[in-house]
């Protein structure tokens, strides 16, 4: 069979042939809807797509009440839930999915009851989807799939699904890729597993072969390395004891061929050739595995599209405007009177009256994240630094018991990078503090630009972000990466002001050895509270700042 | 609103469990799991740890692994025939048909809302005839069994709170919509995450008994064992099932042995006075980790056919029952395992 079509249109055989036995795709927009024809044209109208919003609610998932018809029939009316013995579901900006739907169709990608098809925008560094359901859809789908597969050719593999069997010497090499590529977990050597099976069965084959192999590695591993790949480091561990095996071990159509390197090889090279391009682009500046922060993502529950805050429980209201009515508490409250109402109007509908309205409560949590926003370079003299990062650490210790969250933008050389996204985890926050290097020109105005994106995230998902910059305001690199120092303040003046325009709260602390007038001038460009802090020590420069995070989390 | 969606999840999970004996590694996690069957007041796990661990499977493996309970039949709670006095009203007074039921095992969804959890008033009832009734929510169904909760250290704070007033007490107090209700709510509490994603509430983590760090094994011959069990399995559940049933079925006589050597295995008093010294050395919080470590140790002993705890025991508890308990200065750099270690060095002796 011809195997020169690309690994979207592969992608799409697969997920028909398989459906919820293989979970589902992460597919980019650009190519959304090449790859849903192809997909369409292979499933034919049994494998169906049901298409989700993706504000979807939690109910609408395992069933709730059909307020309209339950009105108009005067008795309970049920939704039937979405996920249901099986289901297939399309959804669009699937990062909004909010956490109780994540978590459900979770649960129902375990249990092989759900095929899904997440589709986001590739381009957008915010859309991120949740990490559960990114570790259960095997596949990612970036380029143009062609409708290649029919549905006599999905059905003919369909029979022989069943019967193909895979050399015990594959598992093991692909284990082995697996592990050189940093890949997390062995779910995902299951999902090449299964994969390669079916591939195999769409070309007809009964045993799965080698290049049926490497095509379900590059499919479902290579976008799960964390870093190039490394030499296999351990010695061949085959003869360590056994944990009790079970009484029969192999099955009768299973090989036990030895493993050769060539085998490995062909593996290694399918991945390689499909590795993300990030990883080959931190190989090459030396980065180590699991960069810290460049591939890291936000595993923040997102807030369902706009509510700020989570809704816990209700209450009574006099208006409706403006507030999102939670029907089964209505519902709830109307239906021990609907005996008495009925009786009294003779109507033998439901009635609910404004009364019996409920709303639900918000928690308006007032969550502050603190942006650190750590100048790092040669000018920020060696010892500084180290009383910044003290400072930084102490925070860290008052977030923590007071569950603010934390980010980390640090500045040197020609650029600035966001080492830590906001989060609330103690252990991220400490490790990325500890790899923080130092050296270098200023790009002051390019680390302001990172700490003001930030921040207008934050406060976009419902945060109340703080800018705590640590400089002595003398920048030096322009945001070209040229060194102009006439030309770098300008621009981080400018980058300033952009803070007090939005109305940021931001301190700026001074930290050269004595007060400087750029570093004031900065401050007053952002509207920030000034504070030099020349021969402080890292809990002096702690305190005002945490004065200023207790302030705001009032 | 009940029965629709009952039966939708009774569906999924109709399949054959993965035998908890065929979980490749996870060896601590599996031995906590098997002490809190032996005595449930060690009180709940705390599985923490790398992502896709297989922490779910093996949670529900094993509470399909555990001897079946007798249990009243049509109660809702699954109330136990010969223990009245635990039991919910209408189990308590009349004589009733019995049933032998597999442990419940009750996963709760992240973003549940809390008549889910708490329970509510049954809608379909107050609608179509007038009647208020009480709908029993997952305390409900998870009394007399397991409550798991994946990803624990995302849980709302106020769930969270509804769910240690309900672990100390035994029982879930429903008053709202109009219905007072008390129903019996006894469960072992499992719960699992990356700590990675944030951390539990200090209240909430002293509620765990034992607690196990998961972790991803790195070498390929493990995970070779892992990835050809599964594929295995779920290519023929049936017949790995049946290949790994002996193994099941010892094991469970092996817990419904310990459970009757229980009350006889003693503790000497020099095993509880180094627990207590282990304990001030590690300057943790309240009794709660002393008992526990006790609790622990003399499980262990009963499952290990011992009539008595030793040092042994304590030290080999010492860590799952401490581990989570130890006050963090958050800036410390040493981690707990490294402390506790330590410390069963300096008290306990090599």
């Amino acid at each position: 069979m011809d195997k020169s079509f690309g690994d979207a249109t592969w992608v799409a055989g697969l997920l028909a042939l398989c459906g919820p036995a293989l979970g589902g795709a992460l597919v980019a927009e650009d190519g959304a809807e090449r790859f849903l024809t192809a997909y369409m044209q292979a499933a034919g109208p049994s494998g169906g797509l049901r298409i989700i919003p993706s504000s979807l609610a939690a109910d609408a998932l395992t069933g709730s009440i059909d307020l309209a018809a339950t009105l108009a029939l005067g008795k309970p009316v049920l939704t039937q839930g979405l996920l249901q013995d099986e289901s297939r579901l399309l959804v669009r900006r699937a990062e909004r999915l909010d956490v109780a739907c994540a978590s459900l169709m979770a649960q129902a990608l375990d249990r092989d009851a759900l095929m899904l098809i997440a589709v986001m925008n590739p381009h957008d560094a915010d859309a991120v989807l949740a990490p559960k359901l990114e570790a259960r859809l095997p596949f990612r789908v970036e380029g143009f799939a062609e409708p290649h597969f029919t549905v006599a050719q999905i059905a003919r593999a369909r029979t022989k699904l069943g019967t193909i069997s895979i050399d015990a010497k594959w598992l093991k090499e692909l284990c082995k890729a697996a592990l050189s590529i940093g890949v997390e977990s062995p779910r995902a050597v299951l999902q090449a597993v299964a994969a390669a099976r079916g591939i195999a069965a769409l070309q007809g084959l009964k045993v799965v072969d080698e290049s049926c192999v490497a095509l379900a590695a590059r499919l479902v591993l290579a976008h799960r390395a964390q870093h190039v790949p490394t030499p296999d480091q351990e010695p061949e561990q085959d003869e360590a004891p056994p944990p009790p095996p079970p009484p029969a071990e192999a099955e009768a159509t299973e090989n036990n061929t030895p493993p050769s390197p060539a085998d490995a090889e062909v593996i290694l090279e399918a991945i390689k050739s499909a590795l993300p391009a990030h990883l080959l682009h931190m190989a090459a500046e030396g980065l180590g595995k699991k960069g810290a922060g460049r591939n890291v993502k936000s595993n923040a529950p997102r807030k369902a599209g706009g509510q700020r805050g989570r809704r816990i429980g209700n209450k009574r209201t006099s208006s409706l405007t403006g507030q999102r009515l939670d029907i089964i508490a209505t519902l709830r409250n109307a239906a021990p009177w609907q005996t008495l109402r009925r009786k009294f109007t003779g109507n033998d509908r439901m009635i609910v009256t404004r009364d019996d309205f409920r709303v639900s409560r918000i928690k308006q949590r007032n969550e502050a994240t603190a942006i650190f926003a750590v100048d790092a370079s040669g000018s920020t003299a060696f010892q500084r630094l180290a009383e910044a990062k003290g400072a930084v650490e102490t925070i860290l210790a008052e977030c923590y018991v007071r569950r603010d969250r934390v980010a980390l933008v640090s500045f040197r050389s020609k650029k600035a990078e966001v080492l830590l996204p906001p989060t609330r985890s103690l252990e991220r926050a400490k490790r990325a503090l500890a790899g923080l290097p130092g050296g270098g020109g200023t790009p002051l105005a390019a680390g302001l630009d990172e700490a003001f994106a930030l921040a207008v995230q934050v406060r976009r998902a419902g945060g109340n972000p703080i800018v705590i910059l640590l400089t002595d305001g003398r920048g030096n690199v322009t945001r070209d990466g040229e060194g102009n120092r006439v030309k770098a303040t300008e621009e981080s003046l400018s980058a300033a002001k952009l803070f007090a325009t939005e109305g940021f709260d931001a301190m700026l602390i001074d930290v050269s050895p004595e007060p400087q007038k750029t570093a004031r001038a900065l401050a007053a460009a952002m509207h920030a509270t000034y504070l030099p802090m020349p021969r402080a020590s890292a809990t002096d420069i702690a305190r005002p700042i945490s004065r200023a995070l207790q302030v705001a989390a009032a | 609103m009940g029965t629709e969606k009952k039966s939708k999840m009774r569906s999924g999970y109709n399949r054959i469990v993965y035998p908890f004996t065929a979980v490749a590694g996870q060896h601590e996690l599996k031995t906590c799991l098997v002490l809190t069957a032996v005595d449930p007041t060690i009180g709940g796990l705390l599985a923490m740890g790398d992502r896709g661990t297989g922490k779910s499977t093996t949670v529900r493996a094993f509470a399909a692994l555990l001897p079946a309970i007798k249990a009243v039949k049509g109660c809702p709670y699954h109330c136990d025939p010969d223990a009245p006095q635990s039991a919910c009203d209408q189990c308590r007074s009349a004589a009733l048909k019995t049933e032998t039921i597999k442990v419940p095992v009750v996963d709760l969804p992240l973003g549940a809302t809390e008549d889910r959890v708490a329970g509510a008033l049954d809608l379909e009832r107050a609608l179509s005839r007038g009647e208020k009734v009480f709908e029993p929510g997952l305390l409900a169904k998870a009394n007399r069994g397991y409550l798991y909760i994946d990803e624990v250290n995302l849980l709302e704070d106020h769930l969270v709170d509804l769910l240690l007033d309900v672990a100390a007490s035994g029982e879930n107090l429903f008053e709202r919509e109009g219905l007072s209700v008390r129903h019996p709510a006894r469960f072992v509490l499992i719960g699992s995450g990356n700590p990675e994603e944030g951390e539990l509430r200090p209240q909430l983590l002293d509620r765990f008994g034992l607690s196990v760090d998961v972790k991803t094994p790195q070498d390929v011959a493990s995970w070779v064992d892992i990835v050809k069990r599964r594929d295995a399995y779920e290519r023929d559940p049936e017949k790995f099932y049946a290949q790994w049933e002996p193994e099941e079925i010892k094991l469970r006589q092996r817990i419904q042995a310990g459970r009757k050597r229980l009350p006889d295995v003693e503790i000497p008093d020099s095993v509880q006075e180094s627990a207590a010294a282990l304990c001030l050395a590690l300057k943790t919080d309240g009794l709660r980790g002393q008992l526990t470590v006790i609790r622990a140790a003399r499980a262990l002993a009963a499952f290990e056919k011992q009539k008595t705890v030793g040092l042994s025991h304590i030290k080999r508890m010492a860590l799952p029952a401490l581990r989570h308990r130890l006050r963090r200065n958050p800036l410390e750099e040493t981690g707990s395992a490294v402390r506790i270690e330590r410390a069963i060095q300096d008290i306990l002796g090599q």
